[in-house]
């Protein structure tokens, strides 16, 4: 007793420095188990090929804004209520009653917005510099799945708000989906629950977004990230082997560090200067006069299903199957962007096409609206439920 | 960032306002999250209540009536001089117009159209049969408490 009393007060001396020697002491005992300061050293000494540079910071910035995502994501959650009735104002609550909540829920939104930019850069500087060749063409893949990941997190978050627009983009997009051959009914028939969007459909989003994409993005994060750790990043375009450089600390880490400074502050910049407002409450029965669509896959969705119909859609599906497959497509050993023209216009017109298509898809006049026909009810809305001027018989 | 020797290094002037500007980025966060965590006044949606809370039994004498907003309804609470308690709406459905408690005859009154009702909701005189909606009302601890419209 007398022993262990003494050492308490020994490792527990009332001297400012009791707490931190404390937590040494646990510490010790923990690193000696689990050796994270070695693990942490090793992770800094890492030599990284010569030919790494700035260009090899957006997958980083990509993961950042993945991270910033979930943050929010999980702050959002604090006061979001997943009801039709509810759901609207409880944004509305946490815009105005909650201590930086307008900047929390702008901040997921502009970072929603921004992955998806900075996942089309990583993705054409992988396509340029045949970054899915072999031995990486599974991390190709494992890509391309977290790119459609994105889309689906996008295309499930957009409703949440539950506001005129979000209500009427998501009506758009999945009258755009089922127009796919083959797939497009049952696919819509399972993510909108019901004959049309509702509280139904609003849970099953929920659950999508908040709790089955997170489990698979993240899955997909550790295959994508432990292949890189094992390959390396690709060789440089010269095709020769790829020469050790520099440790990652300090300078490639003063790099990243830089990038996530950057992206921090153009998040955060943008949530302050464009903020996404509120549109009106939902309402099924009143078509919006006019709906912005604010995430731009969304955009690109809708103008490709407007001007192409379902024509569009298949070609964007093709596309990404072309994508995938890839690697199977262009074996040859060259790696040089100038000496692969068909994918470097390619890459190039895939970007531009993008842009242009998120431009072209940006605003949604009433006169395209869809229409899907259901069941006429049983009484017409009441006056209350459908303001002036809304058009009757036309339902989402 | 400086290198002196095998592996000993010296932090220069950048590196300092970088690691400056990634611990004010860090504060900064810190304290957003803290305040925003910070639980306020709930939410609330007058049309998903299941009660409205309108006061304790001790603040309001016998024979009183007191206006109450739920939503978009106007509610009358009554007490009664022997000390019954009732709610009715606040708005008769003949004129539109606001009703008032009348202590002296204990009844509630339509000044627009001279209509009287009863602490309960029935018409006692005027032309109309159109009796006012009414509310349950319970006491919980001493605290009343009035229900979705019957």
């Amino acid at each position: 007793m007398q022993r262990l009393l003494g050492w308490l007060a020994g490792v527990t001396d009332a001297s400012l420095l009791g707490v931190p020697r404390f937590f040494g002491l646990i510490y010790g005992h923990i690193d000696h188990r689990l050796p994270l300061g070695e693990a942490w050293r090793a992770a800094l000494r890492r030599r990284l090929p010569a030919h790494a540079g700035w260009q090899h910071a957006l997958g980083g910035v990509t993961y950042l804004l993945f991270l910033i995502l979930i943050g929010t994501g999980v702050l959002l959650s604090f006061y979001y209520r997943p009801s039709p009735q509810e759901a609207y104002y409880s944004v509305q609550y946490l815009e105005s009653e909650i201590s930086f909540g307008w900047l929390v829920r702008n901040v997921h939104f502009w970072a929603a917005n921004l992955v998806m930019v900075a996942v089309l850069l990583h993705l054409l500087y992988a396509l340029l510099t045949a970054a899915y060749k072999a031995p990486r063409e599974t991390n190709w893949l494992v890509g391309i799945l977290l790119l459609l990941v994105l889309l689906a997190f996008g295309m499930t978050g957009y409703l949440l708000p539950w506001d005129q627009w979000a209500y009427w983009t998501t009506s758009h997009e999945l009258s755009a989906l089922s127009q796919l051959p083959v797939i497009g009914t049952p696919v819509v028939a399972l993510l909108r629950a019901d004959e049309v969007i509702s509280g139904a459909t609003l849970s099953r989003f929920f659950a999508f977004h908040v709790i089955i994409l997170p489990w698979i993005a993240l899955l997909l994060l550790g295959i994508h990230f432990q292949i890189v750790r094992k390959y390396g990043i690709a060789p440089p375009l010269s095709g020769a082997e790829a020469q050790p450089g520099e440790p990652f600390y300090p300078q490639h880490a003063l790099r990243q560090l830089i990038a996530v400074l950057l992206t921090i502050g153009i998040v955060v910049t943008l949530a302050a200067m464009w903020p996404r407002t509120l549109s009106e409450h939902a309402d099924p029965f009143a078509l919006a006069p006019e709906v912005q669509i604010l995430w731009f896959p969304g955009a690109v969705l809708q103008a490709a299903s407007h001007h192409l119909g379902g024509w569009g859609l298949g070609l964007l599906l093709v596309l990404a199957v072309l994508l995938a497959l890839l690697p199977l497509l262009d074996r040859s050993p060259e790696r040089r962007p100038l000496r692969r023209p068909l994918i470097t216009v390619g890459a190039v017109l895939l970007v531009a096409g993008v842009a242009v298509l998120s431009l072209v898809g940006y605003r949604i006049p009433e006169a395209t609206s869809p229409t899907v026909s259901v069941s006429p009810p049983q009484a017409p809305p009441t006056p209350a439920d459908s303001p002036a001027g809304a058009p009757r018989g036309q339902t989402p | 960032m400086t290198q002196e020797g095998d592996g000993v290094r010296n932090w220069d002037f950048w590196d300092w306002c970088l690691a400056g500007l990634l611990a004010v980025t860090a504060t900064l966060t810190v304290v957003v999250v803290g305040l925003y965590a910070v639980p306020r006044a709930p939410l609330v949606i007058p049309e998903l209540q299941t009660a409205l809370r309108v006061g304790r039994l001790d603040e309001m004498p016998p024979n009183s009536a007191r206006l109450e907003r739920w939503g978009r309804e106007l509610i009358l609470v009554i007490r009664s001089s022997g000390n019954e308690l009732s709610a009715v709406a606040a708005v008769s459905p003949q004129d539109g117009c606001l009703l008032g408690w009348d202590a002296q005859v204990q009844q509630v009154l339509s000044p627009c159209s001279h209509l009287v009702y009863s602490p309960r909701g029935g018409v006692v005189a005027g032309l109309s049969d159109r009796p006012l909606a009414t509310y349950p009302v319970d006491v919980r601890d001493g605290v009343i408490y009035i229900g979705k419209q019957r």
